[in-house]
C-alpha cells in the first residue's frame, strides 16, 4: 500500500522490511546490505544530512570497507591514505618516538584512510540510496512501537508512527532507543573515553613536509603521557588532504575525578612544543566533540530481541583503536540476518539469534573478549601510562646525553632514575600493558 | 568557566547549532546541584553548556552551546535528562568547501 509522503515527492511506503535508524557507517551499512538484497529500507538519519551530527572516526579500514563497497576508493569521499603510524611517549619537553612506515599500504587495496565523517557518511549513505534504500533525514526517533514483546516499527518525535517487520537501532554511543527498550544497561562514566577534536587546515605541501609524507599519503601519531594531565587516555594527530584532526580525550570517569575539562586538555595539547610546531600556521576549522563506548565485553547489549537488532557504536563494537569499521561489520551482519528472516517469514528473535552468531564467530569479538584484561589493568593503576611516559622520556634523555660518565656508570644512573620512579618490575609491566592497550605489539 | 572564555577563544564559532525552540535539556531537582560535590557537568562538557551560579545557587544551562556528545548524561544520570532535538534542530557541522572531499587520486 503506497501514499504520498508531505514533502516527499516519491512514493512512499507505509510499512517497510526494515527501519533503520541512524545513518552512520553502522546504519548506512545495514540499509545497503538490506537494499542490495531486496528488501525494502527505509534509513531515519535525525541530522540534516547523515554526517552533519556528533561525528569522529578519523580512519576507515580498508578491509571493512570493503566487505561493504569493493573498491571504494575509487569514489568516496577520503582524505589521505596512511602509510604511517606513531606512538609517542610524551613529557614536558621531550618525546620517545616509535614509529613504522610502510610504502606498501600506499597500493590497491590500501590498509587505511584518514576521512572527515562529514564527507564520508553522506556518500555511504548515498550508497544504500543508490541500491534502494530510502533516506529521510531530520527525522528523530521518539520511541520503538512494540506489540507484546515484537518491535513493529518506530514513532518519530513528530508523532508519526512507521512500521517495519524488524528495526535495526544504529543510533550511537548513547543509544537512548536501546536503553529504552532494555536492551542496554546504563553506562557508567568508566566505560566511556570522552573526545575533543579541532581540525585545522594546512596547505597539503605544509602537511606533506612536516610530516615526511608524499602526494596522497597520510600519517597517524598517538601520544600517550602529556596529553591528558596524568588522567588515562591519549591525544593523537590525523593527517587530511588539506587539514589536520587533532584529538585529545580520557575516560570519562578520570576527567571527573581529576577535574578536567576536554577544553582545557586540547588548549594544552596543542601548545606542546613539539606538537605546536607540526600545527604553527593552520587555521581552526572545525571544533568537535565525541564519546566512544569502551566498555567491550562486559558492557555489550542484548544484540537482538523480537523484530529488533542493534549494531554499531551502540551495540558498543569498540575495539582498541577500531569502530568505525566494526560499525560496518556489525550493520552488515544485521543486514544478512534481516534478509534471512524475510526469507523464512520469521523475525522473532528465535530467527534474529543467527546475528549474534555472526557477531561471535567474528574476527573482532575475539579481540573485544581478550581486551577486556588490558582494560583492567588501567583501572587498577591509572598512572601507568603517565609513569611509563615519564620513565621512557627519562632514560632518553639520559641516554642521549653527552656526560662526563663511564658507560657503566651511566647505565646504573639510569636504572637507578628508573627505580626511584618505581618498582622495576611494574614499570616493565607497565609497558607491556601500554603496549597492547594501545594496540601497538 | 570565565577562566576558559577569557583565556581562549569560545570554540563554539567553529560548530554551526540550529537550537530547537525549547530546552531539551532538562535538570530533574535543582536542589541535587546544590548538594552536589564536583558538579562535573561544570567542566566536563565540551561546550560548557552547564554554569553553577554560586549566589544563586542556580544551575544555568545553555542549551543552545550544546553539541550533543551525550557526556553530561553519563557523567550524572541522576539528575540530567537529555532527548535529542527533533527535526532537524540541534548542532549540524559544516566544513570549508576547501574540505569538501573528493576521491583521492590513486
Amino acid at each position: 500500500m503506497y501514499r504520498y509522503h508531505e514533502g516527499v515527492t516519491h512514493l512512499v511506503q507505509e510499512h517497510y522490511d526494515a527501519i533503520v535508524v541512524g545513518a552512520g557507517p553502522a546504519g548506512s551499512s545495514a540499509a545497503l546490505t538490506m537494499a542490495q538484497k531486496g528488501l525494502s529500507v527505509l534509513l531515519l538519519e535525525r541530522g540534516k544530512t547523515p554526517g552533519s551530527k556528533v561525528m569522529f572516526g578519523g580512519t576507515i579500514y580498508s578491509r571493512a570497507l570493503q566487505e561493504i563497497v569493493p573498491e571504494f576508493w575509487r569514489d568516496a569521499p577520503l582524505e589521505r591514505f596512511i602509510v604511517s603510524d606513531s606512538l609517542w611517549l610524551m613529557d614536558v619537553t621531550s618525546a620517545v618516538q616509535m614509529s613504522f612506515t610502510g610504502l606498501d599500504y600506499g597500493r590497491a587495496p590500501f590498509n587505511k584512510f584518514s576521512v572527515l565523517r562529514r564527507n564520508f557518511d553522506p556518500w555511504l549513505a548515498q550508497k544504500a540510496v543508490n541500491a534502494g534504500a530510502e533516506l529521510r533525514t531530520s527525522s528523530c526517533v521518539a520511541s520503538c512501537v512494540k506489540s507484546g514483546r515484537q518491535v513493529t516499527g518506530v514513532k518519530l518525535a513528530t508523532g508519526e508512527t512507521i512500521d517495519a517487520s524488524v528495526v535495526v537501532l544504529a543510533d550511537g554511543v548513547s543509544s537512548t532507543l536501546g536503553r529504552e527498550l532494555g536492551m542496554r544497561g546504563t553506562i557508567h562514566p568508566d566505560a566511556v573515553t570522552m573526545y575533543v577534536k579541532e581540525i585545522i587546515q594546512l596547505p597539503p605541501g605544509v602537511i606533506d613536509d612536516r610530516f615526511q609524507l608524499e602526494r596522497g599519503e597520510g600519517a597517524i601519531y598517538g601520544m600517550i603521557g602529556y596529553p591528558t594531565s596524568v588522567a588515562v587516555g591519549k591525544g593523537g594527530i590525523w593527517t587530511n588532504r588539506n587539514s589536520l584532526s587533532v584529538v585529545v580525550g580520557t575516560y570519562l570517569d578520570e576527567m571527573i575525578k581529576k577535574r578536567l575539562s576536554p577544553l582545557d586538555l586540547l588548549v594544552r595539547f596543542k601548545q606542546h612544543p613539539l606538537v605546536r610546531r607540526l600545527l604553527a600556521g593552520g587555521k581552526t576549522v572545525g571544533y568537535l566533540s565525541h564519546m566512544i563506548p569502551k566498555g567491550g565485553y562486559k558492557d555489550m547489549p542484548q544484540l537482538y530481541g523480537d523484530g529488533v537488532m542493534i549494531a554499531g557504536d551502540a551495540a558498543v563494537m569498540v575495539s582498541g583503536r577500531h569502530g568505525t569499521d566494526l560499525a560496518m561489520m556489525t550493520g552488515k551482519f544485521a543486514g544478512e540476518t534481516a534478509a534471512l528472516a524475510k526469507a523464512a517469514n520469521d523475525f522473532s528473535r528465535k530467527q534474529l539469534a543467527a546475528y549474534k552468531n555472526k557477531i561471535d564467530n567474528s574476527w573482532f569479538m575475539q579481540d573485544i573478549r581478550a581486551g577486556q584484561v588490558h582494560a583492567g589493568y588501567y583501572s587498577s593503576y591509572p598512572n601507568s601510562d603517565y609513569i611509563i611516559s615519564e620513565a621512557a622520556n627519562r632514560t632518553a634523555y639520559r641516554f642521549f646525553e653527552e656526560s662526563l660518565l663511564s658507560d657503566r656508570e651511566r647505565k646504573m644512573y639510569m636504572v637507578q632514575e628508573l627505580k626511584n620512579l618505581q618498582p622495576m618490575g611494574k614499570s616493565l609491566m607497565e609497558l607491556y600493558q601500554g603496549l597492547m592497550h594501545w594496540r601497538v605489539l | 568557566m570565565d577562566r576558559w572564555l577569557d583565556e581562549f577563544s569560545d570554540p563554539l564559532q567553529w560548530v554551526s547549532i540550529d537550537p530547537p525552540a525549547e530546552s531539551h535539556i532538562k535538570v530533574k531537582n535543582e536542589k541535587n546541584c546544590q548538594k552536589c560535590d564536583m558538579r562535573p557537568c561544570t567542566y566536563i562538557c565540551p561546550a560548557q553548556v552547564y554554569r553553577w551560579d554560586e549566589a544563586a545557587k542556580h544551575l544555568n544551562v545553555s542549551y543552545q552551546r550544546c553539541i550533543e556528545c551525550g557526556a553530561c548524561v553519563i557523567a550524572c544520570p541522576q539528575n540530567i535528562g537529555l532527548a535529542w532535538p527533533g527535526e532537524g534542530k540541534g548542532v549540524y557541522y559544516q566544513l570549508p568547501a576547501e574540505l569538501s572531499g573528493g576521491a583521492i587520486n590513486v
